[in-house]
């Protein structure tokens, strides 16, 4: 659906002339007139207007009555007033009615101070109430969920949260219940409202009825101050505002740039800001003791020094590895001193995931073949390819949904795990676990229309029938076509993915092409910065190609590195392989980590351990997903010991016998975007408090220009046949992460594992819903409880990785897995035969 | 040939020619003016306040060192954290920072309480604001103005300073005084 | 009215409204759309609300006809029969509550499976409606088989005062059918038929002559 073109229209407002685009509400094109119309229940974010408040009232010539200018679109040559004594009369009568019931315990209420109830009661409430006799009282505050309070005294029936439960995330969960009079916010049978983004139900509350219980009392508008920056818990990078009380972060804000987030936060970005003030927090330099053996505490030089020296001997068996909430100066910076000052080529930030050939990254990254987030909305068709934007870039699940409800687009849904969309999907697939290139591969032929559409359907285990839907729905569905894929589908199919852009012709396009969905918070920066194997800053050529992380750990615990240096890197956790990581991290020489919060890997092989920023804590600039440059600054001061991580690196450095030249941080900015040709002469200024896309400046004409030509996609694996064992899936829970774990107000959600099988699975093992099961692949087991879901595929079984316990990368090898479940505690896990790791049944075996 | 001034003339009244006993009185009977008032008080007791032996009263609207109020049935405090003093307070010398009642832990009537109350003192400016702001009167202005301190840190006052009896030090002035 | 219905205090004990005063439990997990692997669902049930839903262009419509299959099932709109109606219909059992509760003859608490509404609106208090309420609330006594209420106009203002038995509309009622009412249900009998609407020629011309006779 492209977007709507914008008309003006005139109209007169208390007698101004104002012109205003076309359909927009009163309320809003009274705005063009610098005319300000009282509101509550009107939220333009939350869809069509409901007229629920009636504080919106004005006075339109010719008609008789008084109108709500919150659902009365702006016309032309409309006469509206809104400063009558009919209107005042009306203003008035709607507060004093709002108020008959609000208990007016302001003093003590959260909302006092920043409430849209005394302000607008303030500026358009008659001052007095005739209402004489005693309130109506209930219990409070009560609990609607761990993380928000719920008074239903205050609440005046706005509408507004429930409407954000069922338009916005769709997740229907809190509703009106009763009616008229007796009507209240409520959820079914006293369950709590726990959903990913039931937190954005805060921040819209117009009175202080949802109140946070993690903000609960903290501070008044007037003791804090307000901080721009940037989310960097995942790669939606959604914009928010810290408000912060002495030097402390109390709470986290949206800061609506249409371009990112459209105003939603997740709860994990709205309430893991927790995790910057953890007791766990690490706040002075950690060096191992040589006697002990433990970790303990020392003085920033003696800290470089060791580090240093570690550093110096491991020299070019030093591999580096960054994630997390790395910036892409400090990633630039990492990869300088590994590069130039130990000579070392092994610098990685893919999370694990398989090196890509960098002419298939350039290629992908071609700036008319980017798509951008708000493109989602307006685009013809949306695929959706490989991820559950849920769990890994979680705003734009809203932005997809609102793309599907509001603008009528269509959407298809093609991934191994049922996904969250699936509902709002015009079409959704599934694929096996380890059938990522087949799919795609198959995909390409059903879209050209060449090759062997039911032999590669079949070796993906998808149905040939579907894709050729989804096909033909990519193709006469509308030319505006956007494909959201995972960097999680690996290296394999991005050929093929290439052709199927190619055969779809987005390239060029406005409003159509790819966004890649990378696994870390700057995923995309931190590459663009140079730190992979075999690509230098701005995805030019390295001097030498580099091990990528799999290759690395396995140096490692063979020996052939000796290094290893962690920039908030944590591959035990996130990468998979659990394992072979472990292994690594014990048999390395020295360890050298940048951290906020120390884990067992740290604990037990750190060497050296400096205290790194938090992201509140931190200036630097940072990529979101589509592009968007954007600049993280410092909300607060860092605590303790701990130093810059660019001044750390750059302190490393000339131990290391190379002067960076950097002082400063935007030294080391400009640093970077001299290094990189496609953001050449950008400016912090220039990026500001909203970002700005490098593919949108003139410098985009500088990216690499990819190898031309059509790609050769070649053989895809098959699938693994399940063969009374199962396929392992996995995915990453937005829920499985140190910061969640650590946040006293998000705790509660932290991800344990679960077994999600298929219900033909569960009682072919014979297990119920919540029953514990043993998993195991080769040797290895992980524990988890069983969640038998109706729409998973039979024949797989989905962990979760990165979990603190029991995590699905303990299984994860090189090769697509096949797992035996077995209930736990009834007999012992028996590896079953034939089916280590990667191993594949003949087809013989499959029929018999 | 002379100016003529015409009518613009000014009548100059001149002093009475000096000397004899309007001279004596001229010259001498300011002085003595001012030299009854000095032989006057001669007689009177004096006016000094032995300070800090003795205190100068004030009067009941006498804006002093703050004071925080308890209920004195229940015996809880009246302030609830809100910091509208804070808010009002042109010094910016009120620092609350407010917490939770919880039914083990009741400090206040409302949900919340003032698990800090700060007033920097030497920042106060005595205006009185936080007492019209407060919608509980648990602020009020008390009649103690003795607050010298050698320590600038000493002269924050805390809850608990503000909420103990204030040691009557200063006298009230009676109604007609 | 004011003897039938029983004296509270104003703002004495806080909430009258079920539902003001409850916190949520923590303990509890979150309800999304109730997953079929997990949600048993009886045939009947699922075909009558599979039936429903086919009727309507958007599938949501159906959430009154479903509620009153599942209330007819399990007497009342337990959890577990939202829950239910919520698997089939794909829908957040959150969303058929909200439903429930709005409407007047969907029951949220375990009721009596004799439903008997008295029309106490202006036709039928004329008439003696509220007296008739309260004759049968007297003959049905505590009986937990009951479900005696009083209820807004039932649209038969011709036949006031009446009462809707069991979905069967009676009347014109005298305060001695009350214990003839309530005796007919307790028995199983079919209730007063005589006095049944769907008895009168209006509705069934073929009963005009049994009337005569």
């Amino acid at each position: 659906m492209p977007r709507p073109e914008r008309r003006f229209v005139t109209f007169s407002i208390d007698g101004r002339e104002v012109s205003a685009p076309e359909g927009v509400m009163l309320v809003d094109g009274a705005k063009y007139g610098d005319v300000e119309i009282p509101v509550f229940c009107y939220e333009p974010k939350l869809g069509a207007p409901v007229g629920a408040c009636r504080m919106c009232l004005v006075e339109v010539e010719g008609i008789p009555k008084l109108q709500t200018a919150c659902s009365t679109p702006v016309k032309d040559g409309m006469v509206v007033h809104t400063q009558t004594d009919r209107v005042r009369e009306a203003q008035n009568s709607v507060i004093e009615f709002l108020l008959v019931n609000h208990p007016l315990d302001c003093p003590v209420c959260d909302k006092g101070g920043e409430c849209p109830l005394q302000d607008i009661t303030f500026g358009w409430g008659r001052g007095i109430s005739r209402m004489v006799e005693p309130k109506r009282h209930f219990k409070k505050p009560l609990e609607l969920s761990p993380l928000i309070a719920i008074d239903r005294e205050r609440c005046i029936l706005c509408y507004r949260c429930v409407r954000f439960s069922q338009e916005v995330s769709e997740d229907y969960q809190l509703v009106l219940n009763e009616r008229g009079a007796s009507t209240y916010v409520g959820t079914f049978d006293g369950h709590p409202y726990v959903a990913p983004f039931s937190g954005n139900i805060i921040e819209l509350c117009p009175v202080g009825a949802l109140t946070s219980r993690a903000y609960r009392f903290r501070a008044r508008p007037w003791d804090i101050e307000g901080a721009g920056s940037v989310c960097t818990h995942c790669p939606a990078q959604c914009n928010v505002e810290f408000t912060v009380r002495d030097e402390r972060v109390l709470r986290v804000l949206a800061r609506d740039n249409e371009g990112v987030d459209d105003g939603w936060l997740c709860d994990k970005g709205r309430f893991a800001y927790q995790a910057i003030h953890s007791e766990e927090r690490i706040t002075e330099p950690l060096v191992r003791d040589s006697e002990s053996g433990e970790l303990v505490p020392a003085t920033w030089e003696y800290a470089l020094d060791v580090a240093a020296a570690a550093l110096q001997a491991g020299g070019s068996k030093t591999a580096a590895l960054a994630g997390g909430t790395t910036t892409n100066e400090e990633g630039f910076l990492l990869q300088r001193v590994v590069r130039e000052a130990l000579k070392s080529p092994h610098v990685d930030s893919r999370a694990g995931l398989p090196q890509v050939d960098l002419g298939l990254q350039q290629a992908l990254a071609a700036p008319g073949l980017q798509a951008t987030i708000p493109d989602l909305e307006f685009a013809h068709t949306v695929l959706v390819l490989g991820t559950d934007p849920i769990d890994d870039v979680a705003s734009l699940d809203l932005r997809i949904r609102k793309g599907v409800r509001r603008n009528g687009v269509k959407l298809a849904v093609a991934t191994s795990r049922p996904s969250a969309l699936d509902p709002n999907a015009k079409l959704w697939l599934r694929y096996a676990p380890g059938g990522e290139h087949a799919f795609v591969a198959a995909l390409e032929a059903a879209v050209t229309g060449s090759g062997d559409l039911s032999a590669l359907c079949d070796a993906a285990d998808a149905d040939p029938k579907a894709l050729e839907a989804l096909a033909a729905l990519l193709k006469d569905g509308g030319e505006d076509v956007v494909i959201l894929w995972s960097q999680r589908l690996g290296a394999a199919p991005l050929p093929a993915l290439l052709n199927v852009a190619a055969a779809l012709r987005l390239e060029g396009r406005d409003g159509a092409g790819l966004i890649e969905v990378p696994v870390g918070g700057n995923g995309r920066g931190l590459r663009e910065a140079g730190v992979q194997s075999n690509g230098g800053p701005g995805l030019s050529a390295p001097k030498a190609p580099g091990k990528p992380a799999r290759e690395i750990a396995a140096a490692l615990a063979s020996g052939d590195l000796s290094t290893l240096w962690l920039l908030h890197a944590d591959p035990v956790r996130d990468y998979a392989d659990r394992r072979l990581w472990e292994r690594a991290a014990a048999n390395a020489d020295a360890l050298v980590a940048h951290a906020t919060l120390l884990n067992d890997t740290l604990r037990e092989h750190a060497t050296v351990v400096f205290p790194a920023e938090s992201y509140a804590e931190k200036e630097g600039t940072i990529v979101n997903l589509d592009g968007r440059v954007q600049r993280l600054r410092v909300a607060i001061g860092r605590p303790g010991a701990v130093r810059a991580e660019w001044q750390v690196i750059a302190d490393l450095s000339k131990r290391l016998g190379l002067d960076l030249g950097v002082l400063t941080g935007p030294m080391a900015t400009r640093q970077l975007v001299e290094a990189v040709p496609f953001y050449a002469g950008l400016t912090l200024k220039e990026i500001g408090g909203r970002g700005v896309r490098w593919q949108e400046r003139e410098a985009a004409s500088a990216a690499p220009a990819a190898p031309a030509g059509p790609v050769e996609s070649g053989e895809p694996l098959p699938a693994p046949r399940p063969n009374g064992a199962l396929r392992l899936g996995t995915y990453r829970p937005i829920w499985a992460a140190p910061e969640v774990e650590v946040s006293p107000a998000l705790k509660f959600l932290a991800a344990k594992q679960q077994a999600e099988l298929s219900p033909v699975d569960a009682e072919r093992l014979g297990v119920d819903n919540g029953a514990k099961v043993s998993v195991t692949a080769g040797d290895a087991t992980v524990l988890a409880k069983v969640f038998v879901r109706g729409n998973v595929p039979a024949g797989t079984v989905f962990l979760a990785e990165a979990t603190a316990e029991q995590s699905a990368t303990e299984l994860l090898g090189e090769a697509p897995q096949l797992v035996s479940v077995e209930p736990y505690g009834q007999r012992p896990p028996v590896p079953l035969e034939g089916l280590a790791r990667g191993a594949r049944p003949s087809d013989d075996e499959v029929n018999s | 040939m002379a100016w003529n001034p015409g009518e613009d003339v000014v009548a100059v009244q001149r002093a009475p020619k000096p000397g004899g006993a309007g001279g004596a009185y001229r010259a001498f009977g300011e002085t003595l003016r001012g030299l009854k008032t000095t032989f006057g008080r001669m007689l009177e007791r004096p006016v000094v306040y032995q300070y800090p032996e003795e205190k100068v009263p004030v009067y009941p609207r006498f804006r002093g060192r703050h004071k925080l109020h308890k209920f004195a049935d229940t015996g809880l405090e009246k302030c609830v954290g809100c910091s509208l003093c804070a808010a009002a307070c042109p010094a910016d010398c009120i620092r609350v920072v407010a917490a939770e009642n919880t039914p083990e832990h009741r400090v206040s009537a409302g949900e919340r309480y003032a698990a800090v109350y700060e007033i920097n003192l030497s920042r106060c400016i005595f205006c009185g604001y936080c007492e019209v702001a407060c919608p509980f009167d648990a602020i009020t202005m008390g009649h103690d103005y003795e607050m010298s301190d050698y320590n600038r840190t000493d002269l924050i006052f805390t809850k608990e300073m503000l909420l103990a009896e204030p040691l009557e030090r200063t006298p009230l002035r009676t109604e007609d005084e | 009215m004011s003897e039938q219905s029983p004296a509270v205090a104003r703002y004495g004990h806080g909430s009258r409204i079920p539902g003001w005063d409850d916190s949520v439990d923590l303990g509890k997990d979150p309800a999304p759309v109730p997953d079929p692997a997990t949600t048993p669902v009886p045939p009947q049930l699922r075909e009558q609300i599979e039936a429903a839903m086919a009727k309507y262009p958007n599938f949501r419509s159906a959430a009154i006809p479903a509620l009153h299959a599942a209330q007819d099932l399990h007497g009342w709109c337990s959890p577990e029969a939202i829950e239910q109606v919520a698997c089939v219909m794909r829908l957040t059992p959150g969303y058929l509550t909200a439903v429930a509760t709005f409407y007047d003859m969907f029951e949220t608490e375990p009721v009596g499976r004799h439903r008997v509404y008295v029309c106490t609106n202006i036709s039928c208090s004329l008439r003696g409606g509220p007296e008739l309420l309260a004759a049968v609330q007297q003959a049905a006594g505590e009986d937990p088989d009951f479900n005696v209420r009083g209820f807004e106009c039932l649209g038969a203002c011709d036949i006031a005062p009446m009462a809707s038995v069991n979905g069967e509309f009676v009347g014109p009622l005298e305060l001695a059918d009350a214990e003839q009412l309530v005796a007919d249900l307790r028995e199983g009998r079919e209730v007063l038929p005589e006095k049944q609407l769907s008895r009168r020629a209006c509705a069934d011309p073929g009963a005009k002559a049994q009337a005569h006779e």
